[in-house]
């Protein structure tokens, strides 16, 4: 009866390799997870070991279940395969994240040697 | 045994160009069927066809066996042997579309590949010449093939094309090296090249200008040259596009975007799209970009029997990335560990052994 009350977490590397599961739905569904699970202190404790499970997660059960049922390979083995370019995100998108927000950009700032003209 | 119960059955034509690079190099044979059945116009297209004749001419003994309706593809594959070639690429897909298959099997041949491709060097849809050159190549030279060379001879822009680019590839290995990155490198620099063809040549320094109004903001060393095409090396169409990459002091990897002007489109506006996706790249990106993984973690998987690691973000799985990895568990048997990153958010340690892949075809020393 104590398992009940225990949420089933997917571990990445099962859920891929499912191949009765549409690989939309399983990074949905492990995306989607990481979101629930992740606790809002995740930064200050620095690191995944520190995830906290919130309470009354058992409310979804019957979705879980029919997730389990799905038999389907894919929903669609015909998509587009287009190969995306690194073009694919929208401009006014970008600019509302690097060029309005400051702090996604002073973020960033760490990733990159300023060089000496810069710093003058 | 029979030999039909060896065939490997994939549906569908998503990872089409995948499927065929694993089944040459692991010599197995595939059975690609569904392709586009429910279509209005079922069965490969013609560049698929055009891709699957590359890849006849560079292997030996290899079969394709195409069904009357074009649904159905069986994929023997022969020995890689390389060689000297022509590639007409068919209208409306770039040469990057061709190429990319050929640098996950060129190295592992028996003779060295010197092959020109004809027709679009840079597409919406596909990777361009100089993605190729700058993120691609410089993946291949971690895992030890180094004597790659792209040489851009004309470029040609959509919807005519009339570009050619020879892909030489002259370092032949029995298999690739076990690569261990498991931290993000500083960008030393951003660099780029700007490239227009039967437009003014302003045109190429507009999209400098505004590629560096954004990426002023990193304080990084911006370097970002132009290439004007003028009369023969223009192609047959106009157009514009801009590359942008970083660079790294230790590790050789680089994050690459590019982009192309299209119709009604300003420079201005292709230069700065070109750097905000840069800088989404970055932030996304693990110690590689999106569109070099796939080479990345093919190469991982042929290695030797070691274990490889590389640190990728997990904005990075998409649906292509999963069937490309439940496909190289079909051919291959092997599967990769992905382990959360204790020291870096948002970030996973792809971990494989390697299958200790041979190449066949190279004489012994």
């Amino acid at each position: 009866l104590n398992n009940i009350h225990m949420k089933k977490t997917w571990d990445i590397n099962k859920l891929l390799y499912m191949d009765n599961i549409d690989p939309i739905d399983a990074l949905s569904r492990w995306r989607k997870e990481e979101d629930e699970l992740v606790s809002p202190s995740y930064n200050e404790d620095g690191g995944a070991g520190n995830r906290k499970i919130r309470d009354g997660e058992d409310s979804d059960s019957d979705e879980e279940e029919n997730f389990f049922v799905k038999k389907d390979t894919f929903k669609n083995p015909n998509q587009s395969d287009k190969v995306t370019t690194g073009n694919n995100t929208p401009a006014n998108i970008l600019h509302e994240k690097w060029l309005v927000d400051k702090s996604a950009l002073s973020r960033l700032k760490t990733r990159f040697f300023v060089s000496a003209k810069q710093r003058v | 045994m029979s030999s039909r119960s060896k065939i490997i059955t994939f549906q569908g034509h998503q990872n089409f160009r995948n499927r065929l690079v694993l089944a040459t190099l692991s010599g197995k044979t595939i059975k690609i069927e569904k392709i586009r059945s429910d279509d209005l116009n079922p069965g490969l297209k013609d560049y698929e066809i055009s891709l699957l004749r590359l890849i006849e001419n560079v292997t030996n003994g290899s079969v394709i066996e195409i069904s009357y309706t074009g649904t159905t593809v069986v994929y023997r594959p022969g020995l890689i042997i390389g060689g000297d070639f022509v590639h007409q690429c068919p209208d409306g897909v770039a040469c990057g579309y061709f190429i990319e298959p050929m640098l996950c099997l060129a190295p592992f041949s028996k003779n060295k590949f010197s092959i020109l491709f004809k027709g679009l060097t840079a597409s919406k849809e596909h990777v361009g010449v100089d993605f190729i050159k700058w993120g691609l190549l410089p993946v291949m030279e971690k895992f030890g093939v180094r004597e790659v060379e792209l040489h851009t001879l004309k470029r040609g822009s959509p919807p005519l094309g009339g570009g050619e680019v020879h892909l030489i590839v002259n370092s032949l290995i029995p298999q690739p090296v076990t690569i261990h990155v498991l931290d993000y490198q500083k960008i030393s620099a951003i660099r780029g090249v700007a490239y227009c063809t039967r437009v003014s040549p302003s045109v190429a320094n507009r999209l400098v200008d505004s590629a560096r109004s954004v990426l002023k903001a990193t304080g990084c060393e911006v370097n970002i040259t132009t290439d004007v095409c003028r009369g023969e090396i223009a192609g047959k169409s106009p157009g514009f596009g801009l590359t942008l990459f970083t660079e790294s002091k230790k590790i050789p990897f680089r994050y690459v975007v590019e982009d192309i002007g299209t119709g009604g489109e300003t420079p201005e506006n292709v230069g700065e799209r070109v750097a905000l996706n840069l800088l989404e790249q970055i932030d996304t990106s693990g110690c590689l970009g999106r569109n070099q993984l796939e080479l990345a973690f093919l190469y991982m998987v042929i290695g030797k029997e070691d274990i490889g690691r590389l640190l990728i973000n997990k904005a990075q799985f998409d649906e292509q990335l999963v069937l490309f990895l439940r496909d190289i568990k079909a051919v291959f048997g092997t599967q990769f560990y992905f382990k959360q990153s204790d020291e870096f958010q948002n970030s996973m340690y792809a971990t494989v052994k390697g299958t200790g892949f041979t190449n066949a075809s190279k004489k012994i020393a």
